[in-house]
């Protein structure tokens, strides 16, 4: 083991692949020659050169189209788009094509293809630069949606994602770009599933159901009120939204009774609801306290700092909805 | 209901014949049992268009259903040049392209009407006919959508180091997307080996294209990237199998794309069950004059092929298609678990 | 039409029952009668018999499932009926015996005689072949019990349930249908010719699992059924009080007075400190000792017996009555002073309710009986009833009470043996106790309690009662103590000892 950063994490994982298969290319802005925005990107082009590595001019909807043809042509392209909020921009390639192709042609097309880039608040980049939008992803079939909070489980799960045959969102979050973590030496291989949640910290009192930044969020609040309330929570870390691991789940619910979702996208219409709505459709004998959910109030994100912090469901809100729960 | 519109004074092309259009292109002569094979081929796709409209309109089919009569030699001129292996994307007006490249007629009709022997198990429909083995990578019911995903297509064969090449068919009005410009632009930078077909027929949906577009000749968009474009008679099959054949010819040498702006003209509604108030019934009836079907015929006379022989080829469709319509109104629905299946690759 | 099966009456008070064992698997033809199922309530273990001749078409509820008594438990109907083309193959249905479990049953062991378990759990056992020395038991004295056995194994969920009616036979829940779409598995495919509506999420994952093997997996959730959650939650959530006892507006509401079963925040054990977790006995006898606490107010009046009167009558006619099969115990003789002392008293052989006091002109008398201690010292409490003790005599009685005591002893007693007491005898002298006050158990209105019978130096008064004459006596006695506990809302002081006056009499009144 030694440890990297979650972006050297990424880093590696597309050059392993990128080595391994030479199906697999890049496509984004500023990737090649500047090596991307937060520099996950950085020395592919050296190594890879101009073919694999294609700076494209700022047309998402464009290049994102371009993936899609390519991947249904039989290459494997990650594409990075710089702001995840961007997905708007190009939300019919992603969600209407991509999505769709393998259903609507009866299985005789697929498109292997992973989209990612950055998403989340904390640095005051304002509301259209620093949404968690995991939820709506959510909501459409055919896409998987994975969101790592460790370098561990960025690479394995991104290798996982450049294997898999369909198009895989994966959601990194700026506030983990410079996070450090253990990961396997380079020598080791490894791969995350997608699609498994993984007990962060293990507990007996709540089943606190969370990802990405949140996680780590989670995981002080978690610390914290065990040392001033005597609270032992168990932490589920995610690792996908899509597709969404509820035996995990409801396996840590059997333990506690006690169920909070958190996480940073919107509440209304989220994924906390719906582990809730599941929890409640499959095992509601579990819980010995109505489950809940903690996600952002609706409101577009505010750039100054305490504005911010107020409205991040982050480590503040997080203990106050436990002790709400645990009254 | 609908009252009939006055046809718009100022509709360019409304008047403009086919035979209007800038020849840049020199049209090949072709042998007649090649010309023969394309009369079969556009008889086919006009006889199974008419046998899909008869069936919209008795309530067979649902959704919208797009028909091209009076594009086929578009479709057809294309297949001659192109390669079994050169990708195709199309718009949801993409029948004809699919029944050119040799699409199995009784699974394109058993598609359309959601039946289970169709291609994509009933599940795609009318607008989105694809089978990977014959190139065939989707139509798309997405306007524009398709255009760039032909592009990449092209990307993925210079990314491999082939000379596959992919063409891409739109209609003049999806040159108002945004997407068509981007992709213009990348495809001519990196000079990918992608050929864009604009089939011109003047209409826009049920809006004369002159009524929204700021440029009259849709040539002429994509010089602003230095891109090589023509403007051809698009309803002369031996014209568009030139043009398709010149352009692949540069697209496989590395020469970049090729625009193509073939100008024809939609003798069926938009989609069906247009009422097709927004054109007079004279303006049709003079476009027919001009027609792809009846100028291949009356060229194949002139070229000494026998009336007889025609009428063979037309008694031979008809039956054909009748068949495949019968089979596809007799063939089994779908098995309902069909519904939850393929949403993933797995 | 395919005929449900439905539990008998088990009695008043039963709200739930524990399925303990299907003794034919589904396809068995059966006769009217045959047994066909095994359950267990709070108290006794049951049988349930079917009640036409057919075939077993479905189980609804699997070993080891709590259902309410009202459940629909399965179908016996004619084969292929019902459930379409054909009845689901056995072993899709048997959750316990074909299912590989995650933490897999290990086979029994030859010598399970020095393990302790109660009879049921060693035939269930030996049924699914679990070893017993691999669990730990719940029962008393660390006893194994069946649940521990169905515990054991893997945990039971449905793997079928039954299908909706008529053309929604084939509509799936929106889990399984979502579980198909996520992991492409063909539903009809899988169902073999079940009806859609029959599938659940876990078959789903099986497919999927089995596909990407490629070979036959089974996936079993991640967590306990309903049957295996603990009983203690259950009975905590149920209305604390059974339907005929006090009125709704009792005082300080009795379900709010009763104590939370676990603090907000559930603290950790320490050092030192260990769970034992209830049995179902425990549970109820918690819940109802509180239930009557908290319900009619209490108050024991004490009397004292002489028993001189019917040891010299037991003495006397013992050896006659064991000739006629019968043990004469005291007990009887309890038994027939109460039936006197209710007759002089109706009041005390009664339930209250809101309109007024219920006489009961029949005479039901309970025996509590105690089971045996553990190591922990938890024990259990039986209670079987002698109906209609006013129409037997002496002999009757003592009839009667060997009977009970015997069956109680082999744990043979049958619901019907539990129910519809309406006044009882708590013999606590038998363990030694002189005097206690017992808790009435609901919705009776007494409950006599008799300390042991010793000697005791009594005074025996020939003149005036109180003040000292040459005419008493220092003797010895064979004396014991009546705690009589009575509900104050129907009974009073003076009517309660009435009541133990009339008893008194008649104990003290053999000749």
């Amino acid at each position: 083991m030694r440890k990297t950063t979650y972006i050297q994490a990424i880093n590696e994982a597309m050059k392993e692949e990128m080595r391994r298969d030479e199906r697999v290319y890049l496509m984004g802005e500023d990737i090649g020659f500047y090596g991307g925005l937060f520099r996950v990107t950085r020395n592919l082009l050296e190594e890879f050169g101009e073919r694999r590595v294609i700076d494209t001019p700022i047309s998402e909807q464009g290049f994102v189209g371009m993936a899609v043809g390519s991947a249904m042509a039989g290459l494997r392209p990650i594409i990075e788009l710089m702001y995840m909020d961007f997905f708007l921009v190009c939300a019919d390639q992603i969600f209407n094509q991509a999505a769709k192709m393998h259903y609507m042609t009866g299985g005789l097309l697929h498109v292997p293809m992973v989209l990612r880039g950055q998403h989340g608040g904390g640095k005051r980049y304002g509301s259209q630069h620093s949404q968690c939008v995991e939820s709506t992803f959510a909501q459409f079939p055919g896409i998987k949606v994975v969101v790592p909070a460790t370098p561990y489980d960025a690479k394995g799960l991104l290798i996982s994602a450049i294997r898999d045959e369909n198009p895989v969102l994966f959601l990194e979050h700026k506030m983990l770009y410079f996070t450090r973590g253990d990961v396997p030496e380079v020598e080791e291989a490894y791969t995350v599933p997608i699609g498994v949640a993984d007990i962060k910290r293990p507990g007996k009192d709540l089943t606190l159901v969370t990802f990405s930044y949140c996680l780590l969020q989670a995981l002080e609040a978690a610390d914290e009120l065990q040392a001033e309330q005597g609270i032992d929570i168990e932490v589920v870390d995610l690792r996908s939204i899509v597709p969404l691991d509820m035996e995990t789940v409801l396996a840590s619910v059997a333990k506690t009774g006690r169920l909070l979702a958190v996480h940073e996208s919107q509440a209304n219409c989220g994924i906390g609801a719906e582990i809730v709505a599941r929890t409640y459709e499959e095992a509601p004998y579990l819980l010995k306290a109505p489950a809940r959910r903690l996600g952002m109030a609706p409101v577009s994100i505010p750039v100054s700092k305490p504005l911010e912090e107020e409205i991040l469901p982050w480590k503040k809100n997080i203990k106050a909805a436990v002790l709400e729960m645990m009254r | 209901m609908a009252t009939k519109a006055t046809a718009p004074v100022t509709a360019l092309n409304a008047g403009v014949l086919p035979i209007n259009a800038r020849k840049d292109i020199e049209p090949v002569v072709l042998a007649n049992d090649v010309l023969l094979g394309m009369y079969r081929t556009m008889t086919l796709i006009r006889r199974v268009e008419e046998s899909l409209l008869e069936l919209a309109e008795s309530g067979k089919i649902g959704g919208a259903m797009h028909t091209a009569i009076g594009h086929e030699a578009s479709a057809v001129g294309m297949a001659a040049a192109l390669r079994k292996d050169d990708y195709l994307t199309c718009t949801y007006r993409g029948h004809h392209h699919s029944l050119a490249r040799g699409m199995d007629v009784k699974r394109a009709i058993c598609e359309v009407l959601g039946k289970a022997p169709g291609f994509a198990g009933g599940k795609g429909g009318s607008m989105h006919f694809v089978d990977p083995s014959l190139g065939l990578m989707g139509a798309n019911g997405i306007v524009g959508a398709q255009v760039p995903q032909a592009a990449g297509m092209a990307l993925a064969s210079h990314i491999r180091g082939e000379d596959r090449v992919a063409i891409t068919f739109f209609g003049e009005g999806a040159m108002f997307q945004g997407l068509m410009h981007e992709t213009f632009n990348m495809a001519q930078k990196w000079r990918l080996p992608v050929i864009f077909y604009c089939e011109n027929n003047r209409y826009s949906e049920m809006t004369p294209t002159t009524r929204t577009s700021s440029v009259g000749d849709i040539y002429t968009f994509v010089q602003a990237y230095g891109m090589h474009s023509i403007q051809i008679d698009g309803n002369d099959v031996e014209v568009v199998y030139a043009a398709v054949s010149e352009a692949a010819r540069q697209a496989r040498a590395g020469e970049g794309p090729t625009f193509i702006e073939g100008i024809t003209y939609r003798l069926s509604g938009h989609m069906a069950g247009d009422l097709e108030t927004y054109r007079s019934a004279e303006e049709v009836a003079k476009q027919r004059e001009y027609e792809p079907l009846t100028r291949l015929r009356q060229r194949l006379l002139e070229r000494g092929v026998a009336a007889a022989e025609l009428a063979q080829i037309d008694a031979e469709i008809n039956t054909e298609v009748e068949e495949a319509v019968e089979f596809a109104q007799n063939a089994p629905w779908p098995e309902l678990a069909t519904a939850y299946t393929d949403v993933y690759k797995i | 039409m395919a005929t449900q099966i439905k539990l008998p009456d088990l009695g008043e008070g039963v709200l739930d029952v524990t399925i303990s064992r299907w003794r034919v698997p589904i396809g068995t033809a059966v006769k009217s009668g045959d047994v066909i199922l095994e359950v267990a309530t709070d108290k006794v273990d049951s049988e349930v018999a079917a009640t036409v001749d057919g075939t077993l078409l479905q189980i609804n509820a699997h070993e080891g499932e709590i259902v309410p008594v009202s459940a629909v438990l399965g179908f016996i109907g004619v084969a292929g009926e019902f459930l379409g083309a054909t009845p689901p193959a056995p072993d899709a249905v048997a959750p316990t015996a074909a299912a590989p479990s995650p933490a897999a049953a290990p086979t029994a062991t030859a010598d399970e005689s020095i393990v302790k378990a109660s009879p049921v759990a060693k035939r269930v056992a030996a049924d699914i072949g679990v070893a017993l020395a691999s669990l730990a038991g719940t029962g008393p004295g660390g006893q194994i019990t069946k649940s521990d056995v169905l515990a054991a194994v893997a945990p039971t969920h449905p793997l079928t349930r039954a299908p909706l009616p008529g053309d929604l036979a084939g509509e799936s829940p929106l889990v399984v249908r979502r579980a198909a779409a996520e992991l492409n598995i063909n539903l009809q495919e899988i169902a073999a010719g079940r009806p859609l509506s029959t599938l659940t999420k876990y078959d789903v994952l099986s497919a999927a699992a089995s596909r990407a093997a490629g070979k036959p997996v089974k996936v079993a959730p991640a967590f306990p059924s309903v049957a295996t959650v603990s009983a203690a939650p259950a009975a905590a959530a149920a209305p604390p009080a059974p339907p005929q006892a006090g009125p709704p507006g009792s005082p300080a509401a009795a379900p709010a007075a009763a104590p939370k079963a676990a603090p907000a925040i559930p603290g950790q054990f320490r050092p030192g400190e260990e769970l034992v977790k209830h049995t179902r006995m425990r549970a109820a006898i918690a819940k109802n000792t509180s239930a009557s606490a908290f319900t009619a107010p209490h108050v024991t009046t004490m009397w004292d017996v002489d028993m001189s009167a019917v040891l010299a009558h037991r003495a006397a006619h013992k050896k006659e009555f064991a000739a006629g099969g019968v043990n004469l115990t005291i007990t009887a003789y309890l038994f027939e002073a109460i039936v006197a002392g209710l007759r002089k008293v109706p009041a005390a052989n009664a339930s209250w309710s809101e309109e007024g006091v219920i006489l009961k002109r029949y005479y039901n008398i309970g025996m509590a009986t105690a089971l045996p201690m553990d190591a922990n010292g938890l024990g259990g409490l039986i209670v079987p009833v002698i109906k209609n003790a006013g129409e037997l005599n002496l002999m009757g009685l003592a009839r009667a009470v060997n009977e009970l005591a015997d069956r109680a002893r082999k744990n043979e007693l049958r619901p019907d043996d539990l129910a519809d007491g309406t006044f009882t005898l708590s013999n606590y002298g038998t363990s030694g106790s002189r005097f206690q006050t017992p808790v009435i158990v609901q919705p009776q209105v007494g409950i006599l309690g008799v300390g042991a019978v010793e000697k005791r130096a009594v005074i025996v008064s020939n003149g005036h009662p109180l003040e000292p004459n040459l005419g008493d006596a220092l003797v010895i006695k064979p004396m014991t103590t009546l705690g009589f506990s009575y509900d104050h809302r129907v009974l009073d002081g003076a009517t309660a000892d009435a009541f133990c006056a009339a008893v008194k009499g008649q104990l003290e009144g053999y000749q």
